[in-house]
């Protein structure tokens, strides 16, 4: 399974939406439960699922689909 | 190992297929921990229950405590919630006496303890005035430095040592009130370490102190106390022999060639085995399932020298070539346990993967010979046998138990199961409860499951306000017989008003289940009434999942179907083939 397809796993997961709902183009703005103690959630539970640490400036800026995938493919080393 | 939030999430889609019973929480906090919700409907649903959640408002707990409402507008908690979660950090308290304790003047340090406590004492008393929900705080956390460094543990004064008091402090505010216990944070920072516990990224902006693998331990930590007070902890211990309590085949490697030694390879085995007598101490049947000739298994027990699991500690056993679930299931019937309150542990897939697919009431655990290092760890870290009960009954458990298996094995035998009966020679005593009973009967109110009219869970301090209510009778039951004396095995609790006496509770032990010792019982139970001249008793059923042998128990003895018997007209007799039956 490919970066994308993991975080779009775990954000159906915590946001429990459908997966045609989530999208790189999905923002915070888009999603009824990614309010910020979701997004703590989230944050934590991509670290489980990918074995990364975000950094504070990553914690409080990744708000949408696209920012996660690109931070998470940099931290990996993928880009 | 502890699931991912991912996994665990996987698991909670299960949730909402079954019909399980739901388990109100309520979580009263001055941090954020809605991040616990997850963990917290995972250990509900692995008890079979589903956690129903509300969270109280940030840093609101007192005010909480009196009617507050949550996001929802609800009240946070209810006279119908079952358990209270209260997280209550220091450092959002009291700045000064979690961080800034060096600049902190003698009467300061201790005008901050006074509120401190003060607070604990008025958001408890206000809680209890409201509902008798099990409530566990979650205590002190060790400081992560501590304010004078290595100075600090050789003083007196130190903030260490303050804080050590004042645990102290809040424990006997507890130990005043019933249901109300305290979980141990320094605990769980133990389990998983200091670095583990705390994710520092979101305490500066989200007041979210803990880890994931934090939550998920101090979850686990607060259902063994909700496990214990729903009688849902184990009470056997089903072992397999070679690879599990030695190293190696005796069919193979003889008894001079298994491995089981204090030092050395044997280790692993010397200290597992010393666990389980521990766990035989603390009340747990241990059973032994295992695929051997009986007599090498004996030779072993009889003859190691370094084995400190004896006969004597084995409750029931099971040796030789047939299926182990069959096995399981003949133990569990020779020891009167449910399979539910079973663990069975087995270095081979095997024999786990077959337990647990014809068993799957058992808890199954699978041990890896090549890392027997762990097997110590295996059975201490899980809590599947933590009751907040101890008392000196609890290692002569294992002799009740022997003694059910012995007449079990008696009773196949005698065709006639009156003339079986007979045979025991069994005296029974029915007294009035005293001070040194009250904590045998609120045990067995806490473990028993099947012979249990209404499964009302109480405390030491509930069954002695009973005692000491003038409206109320308490009655115990203790029973001998040729193989020996039982104890105190069966309980009755009598509420009286007007000319009625309500049968709060009644129960036996799953020990003695089955020999018509509730006919005696309720015979005297109505001698009682008798004696506070009332006309009517009245019984009442709540059906568990366990308790189906006992739904038509009032109908048997002759009460209407509402439950009632006109005690001047009518009268329950003991059975004939009790030697005794003594009621003072």
């Amino acid at each position: 399974m490919d970066v994308q397809e993991k975080v779009i796993q775990v954000l159906v997961n915590i946001f429990q939406v459908s997966p045609e709902k989530i999208s790189t183009k999905t923002t915070s703005d888009d999603v009824e439960k990614w309010d910020s103690l979701n997004h703590i959630n989230m944050i934590l539970a991509l670290e489980q699922e990918l074995g990364i640490r975000y950094d504070q400036e990553q914690v409080v800026s990744m708000l949408s689909v696209r920012e996660i995938i690109d931070e998470t493919k940099g931290m990996l080393g993928l880009q | 190992m502890n699931l991912s939030l991912s996994e665990i999430q996987q698991e909670l889609k299960q949730v909402s297929n079954r019909k399980l019973q739901g388990y109100r929480i309520a979580v009263l906090r001055n941090i954020t921990a809605e991040s616990i919700i997850p963990y917290l409907q995972y250990y509900a649903f692995k008890s079979g229950f589903e956690a129903k959640v509300s969270i109280g408002n940030y840093d609101n707990i007192l005010q909480d405590c009196h009617g507050g409402l949550g996001a929802d507008n609800k009240p946070i908690f209810t006279s119908e919630t079952d358990c209270i979660l209260i997280f209550f950090k220091l450092e959002v308290f009291s700045w000064f006496l979690a961080r800034d304790f060096l600049s902190l003047s003698p009467e300061k340090r201790e005008s901050e303890i006074e509120r401190f406590l003060d607070y604990v004492e008025q958001t408890l008393q206000a809680i209890r005035k409201q509902c008798s929900a099990v409530v566990l705080w979650h205590g002190l956390e060790t400081p992560i430095y501590k304010s004078l460094g290595i100075m600090e543990d050789q003083m007196r004064d130190s903030q260490t040592s303050t804080l050590k008091r004042l645990e102290v402090q809040m424990k006997d505010i507890f130990s005043r009130l019933t249901n109300v216990f305290y979980v141990d944070l320094a605990d769980c920072i133990t389990q998983i370490g200091i670095n583990s516990f705390y994710d520092n990224r979101f305490w500066h902006f989200g007041a979210a102190p803990y880890s994931l693998d934090a939550l998920n331990v101090i979850a686990k930590e607060d259902f063994k106390y909700i496990n214990a007070l729903k009688g849902k902890n184990k009470k056997c211990l089903v072992l397999d022999c070679d690879n599990t309590l030695w190293g190696g085949i005796i069919d193979e490697d003889g008894i001079d060639g298994i491995k089981l030694s204090k030092h050395g390879l044997g280790g692993s085995f010397y200290d597992f085995q010393q666990e389980l007598v521990n766990l035989h101490h603390r009340g747990v049947a241990l059973a032994l399932c295992s695929k051997n000739n009986e007599e090498d298994v004996w030779e072993v027990f009889d003859m190691h020298p370094e084995m400190l699991l004896k006969r004597e500690h084995i409750a029931a056993y099971e040796i030789n070539w047939e299926d182990k679930a069959g096995n399981i299931k003949k133990i569990s019937e020779s020891l009167n346990l449910g399979l539910d309150s079973f663990v069975f542990i087995d270095d081979s897939p095997f024999e786990t993967d077959m337990v647990r697919e014809i068993l799957p009431q058992v808890e199954v655990i699978l041990v890896d010979p090549k890392q027997s290092f762990d097997y110590r760890q295996v059975i201490g870290s899980t809590g599947y046998f933590d009751s907040l009960q101890y008392s000196a009954v609890d290692s002569q458990r294992t002799k009740m138990y022997q003694a059910e298996s012995g007449r079990r094995k008696l009773q196949k035998r005698s065709g006639c199961i009156d003339e079986f009966l007979e045979k025991l020679g069994m005296e029974v005593t029915v007294k009035f409860a005293d001070e040194k009973s009250i904590h045998r009967i609120a045990q067995l109110t806490q473990r028993t499951n099947q012979f249990n009219l209404t499964t009302k869970r109480y405390s030491d301090a509930d069954i002695k306000k009973f005692v000491h209510n003038d409206t109320c009778d308490v009655l115990y039951l203790s029973l001998k017989d040729k193989y020996g004396d039982a104890g105190i095995v069966g309980a009755v609790i009598l509420q009286f008003s007007g000319d009625i006496a309500e049968i709060d509770t009644f129960l036996l032990s799953c020990r003695v289940i089955g020999r018509g010792v509730e006919n005696a019982f309720l015979s005297c139970v109505i001698e009682a009434a008798r004696l506070r001249k009332v006309e009517i008793v009245r019984g009442e059923y709540l059906p568990t999942s366990k308790n189906q042998q006992v739904s038509d128990f009032y109908s048997r003895c002759g009460f209407d179907e509402k439950l009632r018997l006109n005690i001047m007209d009518n009268s329950v007799d003991a059975p004939a083939y009790f030697r005794s039956v003594v009621f003072d």
